[in-house]
């Protein structure tokens, strides 16, 4: 990012004198990164400046209403260029428009509800409804339902896209969690390591018992090239969400994770690799007779209604 | 965890050791083992109040326990008798066959003739069971079987004894308490053998040969090849006084050791398997007990005694990295190349987690065997996680929670309340499990179980007895005209005495039989994995289920 920064050293001259040298390059930045700034990068492109020096700029900018605060996921702030259209729009804005815009927009990817903007405005609740409504209606703002409690309504600026914790990432579709999707991931997952075990016990039977299980271990990214190979889902997954695929696998009882790099498996050294283990429990012999599966008992002795000598199902299942 | 664990002290296993022992012995047996199952020690007239059976009946019924090894007595410091059972071993009188082929298996059948005698007998005196199981090999047409090559016929009381020696040796046999003669009228008085009798030896001048191929002779003289052979009184021969019965444990230990095999070997194949029976043996040949919870063997030794097999730092280090369930911990790798411990607990601990989910799976679902290992992965969880962490729906995972909490499987765990409960601090449910808990829940459903299918056996043994009782007859005679040359024509006509309907019910009885003692035998073994669980638990740090245990 340095190098990138470096290479465009020279500040355009769009801002007028009202703007310090500092500012204007931090505008540049802007211009240059468009999904936004960490103040690391500007420290990074202008090393001479002091903390304090960075800071004393970015309020400026923010007074200017040149620059927009966003959270991330990880508690981080990022500096953004404000939308010259979004800036149009908003100057038809009353103050509350403003104010819960601002708001709205400080919550970044995780949205914010009605209560809280209120909490945060000091608006009165129908008040905030109706500016949301606004704001809606001027698609400046959007509200989404969240996975977590459906019957809430986040808004989000709407450029910005909403964060996991709202839409439940990449196994949900239209707020609910699509289970089907999920299996056929899971099983294409299985089939993918189980295939992997076969042929490394067929190629390497003869290298010895390390060899074949280090040959049929497989990292998360390879299984993510596989998922996106064989175009099993509409959107992208992403490592963690394979990961979180494996790892119910693994629940199953089905594969075993281990972290490192065997084998000379690329990426290896704290990756983690993955491989089919065969279902070797056997079926509980408790199973086989009816007594083991019967819901009733519990309550099976040998006075009452319940019996072994009246009973149905073992008489059933001695046919 | 040092909850004290006895899985046939439970009060789910109290009727099916009754019914276990009416099925194996009668009525008044299971009624002083009825009597005397939540009693740590009761006294003769106490036994006699609670069957409302008369002293001498219980008194034999207490000798048949005594023998067999079902019951134990002791003095009190009144210098009263009290008895007391032995409850696991009533629970083995289940395995019978299963030791009896597992001798079979190893040593052959005059070693099988002979544990089944001394099964049937509970114990009984070496010069006892020769004469025995020689009767029975010359009146069956078992013989064959053990005549070993240019061994005459008429020595098959040496190929017994031989066999007998091999058990004792082996540890199948031990050497027990013998009766004292005459017996007390109070109590069915034992003689201890002494502690520096040798207990896996049988010393040639405890045998006389020339008089047990005498008794032998004359045993095949008087007794019929359908009643058996006739026990001959012990006090007849100069061992009359040593004692012999099954040893359990040199069983157990074995089969214990198949287990964890058989897991490595499933887990991380056959040549690992061999590798790590392979570490035990010689692990085995450095400890004084066998079933130490984890035992070790240096790494020097293991290499030397293992030097043949294929891939053997390939076996040793997946053994060691946890692939085959953690089983295998290097430790140290000094001088020789350090020790290998073997945690048997821990294996043993990892194999009946695994048995568990899989009856959550076939019994719930996949879905709820998922959470179950996620709440034994994560000691405990937020309801709220389960969903996300087992990919499903919030309302499924509330449903499939909800069902194993309701089945005990899953307890919600108390968290200390907000001590300003308000409405901003939201309820939050967790789930843990009580692992130690649902083996116990899981070995009373299988007692329930055996108890059922042991009535169910025995109703219809009563359905059937008459007509099984004609067919032993008609077969008897078959038998008898076959002897004397009869034609077919008569053979038939003695056949037709059981008619179509008859034979059909035969067969479907005889199936029904078979159907419930293979899963009544089945149920054996998956008691005998929580046997083990139950002997090791306190030894575990990690019960851990569905992760490597690397
Ligand atoms: S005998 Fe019948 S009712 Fe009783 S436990 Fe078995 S299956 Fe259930």
């Amino acid at each position: 990012m340095q190098d990138d920064a470096a290479s465009t050293s020279q500040t355009p001259s769009v801002y007028g004198s009202s703007y310090s040298e500092e500012e204007k390059r931090i505008l540049a930045l802007c211009e240059q990164f468009k999904q936004g700034i960490t103040v690391s990068v500007i420290e990074n492109d202008m090393p001479h400046l002091t903390k304090q020096m960075v800071v004393d700029a970015l309020n400026k900018l923010l007074a200017k209403n040149k620059l927009q605060l966003l959270s991330k996921q990880d508690g981080s702030l990022l500096y953004k260029l404000k939308d010259p259209v979004l800036l149009h729009k908003l100057k038809g804005a009353n103050k509350e428009e403003q104010a819960v815009y601002e708001i709205i927009e400080r919550s970044g990817s995780f949205g914010i509800w009605a209560r809280k903007i209120r909490a945060e405005s000091n608006l009165h609740l129908n008040v905030v409804d109706r500016v949301l409504k606004r704001l809606e209606s001027k698609k400046l703002i959007k509200s989404i339902n969240s996975v977590q409690a459906p019957k809430k309504k986040f808004y989000l600026v709407s450029s910005i896209e909403p964060d996991h914790s709202l839409t439940g990432g990449a196994f949900y579709s239209d707020n609910q969690f699509d289970s089907n999707f999920v299996e056929v991931l899971m099983d294409t997952c299985y089939k993918y390591l189980a295939t992997k075990l076969k042929s490394a016990e067929a190629e390497h039977g003869k290298d010895g018992p390390l060899t074949v299980v280090n040959a049929a271990k497989v990292t998360s990214k390879e299984m993510q090239e596989y998922i996106e190979r064989v175009k099993l889902a509409k959107i992208a997954l992403s490592v963690q969400d394979v990961e979180k695929l494996l790892d119910t696998l693994e629940l199953d009882g089905v594969v075993r994770s281990c972290s490192g790099g065997y084998g000379g498996k690329a990426g290896g050294g704290g990756v983690k690799l993955w491989r089919a283990v065969p279902d070797c429990t056997p079926t509980p012999h408790l199973l086989y007779a009816p007594c083991g599966v019967c819901p009733m008992a519990h309550r099976c002795c040998d006075m009452g209604s319940i019996t072994p000598q009246s009973c149905r199902y073992l008489e059933e299942w001695l046919q | 965890m040092s909850v004290i664990f006895n899985l046939f002290n439970s009060i789910a296993f109290e009727r099916t050791a009754s019914k276990i022992v009416e099925t194996f012995f009668d009525s008044i047996v299971a009624s002083v083992v009825k009597a005397l199952y939540r009693s740590s020690g009761e006294s003769l007239q106490s036994i006699t109040r609670l069957t409302h059976l008369p002293s001498k009946q219980v008194l034999q019924a207490l000798v048949s326990l005594i023998q067999h090894n079902l019951a134990s007595f002791e003095y009190t410091p009144q210098r009263q008798v009290h008895y007391r059972l032995n409850k696991a071993n009533i629970f083995y009188l289940l395995r019978k066959n299963k030791y009896i082929h597992h001798v079979r298996e190893k040593l052959g059948v005059a070693a099988e003739l002979v544990v089944e005698r001394v099964l049937e007998e509970g114990s009984i005196t070496a010069s006892q069971v020769i004469v025995c199981t020689t009767c029975k090999l010359l009146m069956t047409d078992l013989s064959s079987a053990v005549d070993r090559a240019n061994q005459n016929p008429g020595d098959r009381h040496i190929i017994v004894r031989d066999a007998l020696r091999q058990l004792i040796e082996l540890g199948y046999l031990e050497r027990c308490a013998s009766p004292s003669s005459p017996a007390p009228p109070c109590c069915p008085l034992l003689v201890k053998p002494s502690s520096d009798d040798k207990h896996r030896f049988l010393p040639d001048d405890h045998l006389n040969l020339q008089l047990i191929a005498q008794a032998v002779t004359e045993n095949v003289e008087t007794s019929s090849s359908s009643s058996g052979a006739i026990l001959p009184d012990a006090s007849s021969f100069p061992d009359g006084k040593i004692y012999w019965r099954l040893n359990y444990d040199a069983f157990h230990l074995q089969w214990r050791d198949t287990l964890l095999v058989t897991s490595v070997e499933k887990n991380v194949g056959a040549e690992v398997g061999l590798v790590f029976r392979g570490l035990l043996q010689v692990a085995y040949s450095t400890v004084e007990d066998k079933w130490q919870s984890g035992v070790y063997t240096t790494a020097a030794h293991v290499k030397h005694a293992l030097n043949s097999a294929p891939h053997l730092e390939h076996c040793l280090q997946l053994l060691g990295e946890g692939e085959s369930g953690g089983c295998v911990r290097r430790i140290g790798v000094g001088g020789g190349g350090g020790e290998y411990q073997i945690e048997v607990a821990q294996l043993v601990a990892h194999i009946t987690a695994e048995f568990l989910a899989k009856r959550i799976k076939e019994m719930f679902g996949s879905k709820a065997a998922r959470v179950f290992r996620l709440v034994m992965r994560n000691h405990i969880v937020s309801a709220d996680m389960i969903a996300s962490a087992c990919l499903l729906d919030k309302k499924e995972a509330d449903q499939v929670s909800n069902m194993l909490f309701l089945n005990q499987i899953l307890l919600v765990h108390d968290l200390r309340k907000a001590s300003m409960p308000s409405s901003h601090t939201p309820e939050l449910l967790f789930f843990k499990v009580n692992f130690l808990e649902v083996v116990r829940l899981t070995a009373s459903q299988c007692f329930t179980e055996l108890y059922n299918l042991l009535r169910k056996r025995e109703l219809l043994t009563e359905k059937n007895r008459s007509l099984m009782e004609k067919k032993t007859r008609v077969d008897a005679i078959v038998d008898n005209i076959v002897k004397s040359g009869a034609t077919q024509e008569q053979i038939q006509d003695i056949e037709e005495m059981l008619t179509d309907a008859e034979r059909t019910a035969v067969t479907k009885w005889l199936k029904q039989q078979d159907q419930i003692l293979t899963v009544v035998s089945g149920i054996t073994d998956d008691i005998f994995l929580f046997e083990l669980f139950s002997r090791y638990y306190c030894h575990v740090d990690d019960l851990s289920v569905g992760r490597s245990a690397a």
